[in-house]
């Protein structure tokens, strides 16, 4: 399959969305509230907001770890029930499997889809890709944290899915790994064209990797406004124009106070 | 200023880096696992207590009928162990830290021997036939050692055919319990009033309902390791994160993924504390039903021999029990160490 071919997979459409959540003592909490985006073939978008506001939440719906009250999902036309291996979901703390060594984690999507035969020499390619040649064998207690989020990367990825959703990939990173990961997931989203929805609370990352911005607000969780970022790439973080989208992004999610005081006086 | 902070930090410093290098000299020298690393004097006090224990028996007058052969080549055999490996720990650095580790111990154990062969056979001090000498045991094994053989084969038949079956019979009933809320509902009240039962209440009953006490003890082994097995692989697939099952959702995987390479592979270190805990448990079951109703076994041995009056006899079986079952632990826990590598660092 050719780039422009993957390109026209992986539209997702989600229009009103209601998901609450019920505790034991039946007080009602609302996840999301009339949720509706269209996120286009191919796209990277990325759902910010405070914690509390569904973002977690409406990735999780869009995987199929999940079901909403009300509303639907569907990608390419097709509505989503359940999780599929067309929608790859690399989660917070990589989450491998820790019983099985790098190479297994890796090959996991194919041996649960019953095509490890056909498709072994898969395996070394998502190796390399991650850069974890020489650590097959390893354990995943023995990864660090960058290595460990690489080789989740490289797992979802073996399954070529349409869509891939990114549940705070790089949050636990430290900064230097972190920025050395954003820039190897616009390498891989740039050569395979998959659509991504990344969610995260780093506004760097986000103004750094997305072609649209979509701002959460909790309680009830809600889209707040959507932006399109119209950055070439590659982004340059000190630019004028990124700051600029940056302070736009922290002044919608109020971080920005008018009353700040400077530091010192010159 | 910026001179004068620089000239006072220096000599703080420096004085630091050396304060630090002396700890990790230190910490060089001080070896945490091995005892009397460095000791001359116990590797050869240890050679020379088994000397002495093999003088005492040659040459203080015996006072007990006694064949002292077997005991006496034993110690030999013991003093030309040690004395080997010695001499290897001269060449060898890892033989002479566990040489050394271990001298001080079999130090106080020959010198234990020398006061139990005092305590027998040199003065008829203990009584007898409840406490023979060493010596004693060991001519009883010497004699006896085809019976003993065929009793330890017994038992051993016993146990790994009944610790097998419990196994499997447990993994697979334990999976059931962990996975199928059905099975789980019907399932494990039964494992909880069985489990506080000792399986060796039911010895009167068994034997019974069997048609050989063989079939009636290797169902009681089959039980007392079932419950434990069960119970723990249950409790360690329950007790799995949710997140890898998940995860392995969203790679495509199928009920039959999930159960065989998240869930039992995942309880594995939970199954294992209940494999060992059955271990003990069996130990207990088989000896106690081959004293009670068995044709054969080393605990039919000890019963036989008690009859007679015999506890030469009766040590003899205790001393290859000790032997047979340390052995069958031990391969368990290497097992355990190869499929559970995975874990390793996460133990420590």
């Amino acid at each position: 399959m050719t780039v422009e071919n993957i390109r026209k997979l992986g539209s997702i459409s989600i229009s009103g969305i209601n998901r609450t959540y019920i505790d034991a003592n039946g007080s009602e909490t609302e996840a999301l509230q009339n949720v509706n985006i269209d996120v286009q073939p191919g796209e990277f978008i990325t759902l910010i907001g405070p914690s509390g506001c569904g973002k977690t939440t409406l990735l999780r719906l869009i995987a199929g770890l999940d079901k909403a009250q009300s509303g639907e999902i569907s990608l390419d036309n097709v509505l989503v029930s359940g999780t599929h291996y067309e929608r790859g979901y690399v989660f917070q703390h990589a989450n491998l499997f820790p019983w099985e060594n790098v190479e297994n984690n890796i090959a996991a999507g194919l041996k649960a889809r019953k095509i490890y035969k056909e498709k072994k020499q898969d395996v070394a390619h998502f190796i390399e890709l991650a850069g974890l040649t020489g650590f097959e064998k390893s354990y995943p207690h023995q990864l660090s944290g960058g290595m460990a989020q690489r080789a989740s990367l490289a797992r979802a990825l073996i399954n070529d899915p349409k869509v891939l959703l990114l549940d705070e990939p790089l949050g636990a990173l430290d900064s230097f790994t972190r920025i050395d990961l954003q820039d190897k997931l616009l390498e891989l989203w740039t050569e395979r064209g998959t659509t991504t929805v990344l969610v995260t609370h780093d506004v760097d990352e986000v103004v750094y990797l997305s072609d649209r911005i979509v701002i959460m607000t909790p309680r009830p969780g809600k889209i707040e406004s959507i932006i399109n970022v119209n950055l070439k790439r590659p982004r340059a973080r000190n630019s004028d124009e990124f700051i600029a989208m940056r302070t736009n992004i922290l002044e919608r999610l109020h971080l920005v106070s008018s009353k700040v005081q400077p530091d010192y006086y010159l | 200023m910026k001179q004068e902070s620089t000239t006072i930090k220096l000599p703080v410093l420096h004085s630091k880096q050396s304060k630090k290098l002396d700890v990790s000299s230190k910490l060089i020298i001080k070896d945490e696992i091995h005892w009397k690393k460095d000791s001359k004097l116990w590797p050869i006090l240890q050679i020379l207590a088994f000397v002495a224990a093999l003088i005492v028996s040659i040459y203080v007058p015996t006072k007990q009928m006694v064949d002292l052969q077997p005991y006496r080549i034993f110690l030999i055999i013991v003093i030309g162990f040690f004395v080997a490996r010695n001499i290897i720990s001269l060449f060898n650095r890892k033989v002479k830290a566990s040489n050394n580790h271990q001298a001080q111990f079999y130090f106080v154990v020959a010198l234990l021997l020398i006061l139990w062969d005092s305590l027998t056979t040199k003065s008829n001090y203990l009584p007898l036939p409840f406490f023979p000498s060493l010596g004693q045991v060991l001519q009883v094994m010497v004699e006896d050692a085809y019976t003993l053989l065929i009793s330890t084969l017994f038992s051993m038949r016993l146990l790994i055919i009944g610790f097998s079956i419990g196994t499997v019979v447990g993994l697979v009933s334990g999976v059931l319990i962990g996975w199928y809320k059905e099975w789980c509902y019907w399932l494990f009240p039964l494992i909880k009033v069985m489990g506080v039962i000792p399986v060796t209440a039911w010895i009167p009953i068994m034997m019974f309902i069997f048609p050989s006490s063989f079939y009636a003890q290797i169902f009681l082994i089959v039980l007392c390791v079932w419950f434990p097995v069960a119970y723990m692989a249950s409790n360690g697939i329950v007790n799995i994160e949710k997140s890898y099952f998940e995860a392995a959702r969203t790679l495509g995987a199928n009920e039959r993924f999930l159960i065989f390479k998240i869930a039992i592979p995942g309880a594995m270190p939970s199954i294992f504390t209940g494999i060992y805990t059955a271990t003990g448990i069996s130990f207990a079951t088989l000896v106690v039903s081959e004293i009670i109703g068995a044709k054969a076994g080393l605990g039919w041995y000890i019963n036989w021999a008690k009859s007679w009056s015999n506890y030469a006899k009766v040590y003899a079986s205790i001393i290859v029990m000790a032997v047979v079952f340390s052995i069958v632990m031990a391969i368990i826990f290497r097992v355990r160490d190869r499929v559970l590598i995975w874990q390793k660092g996460l133990l420590k």
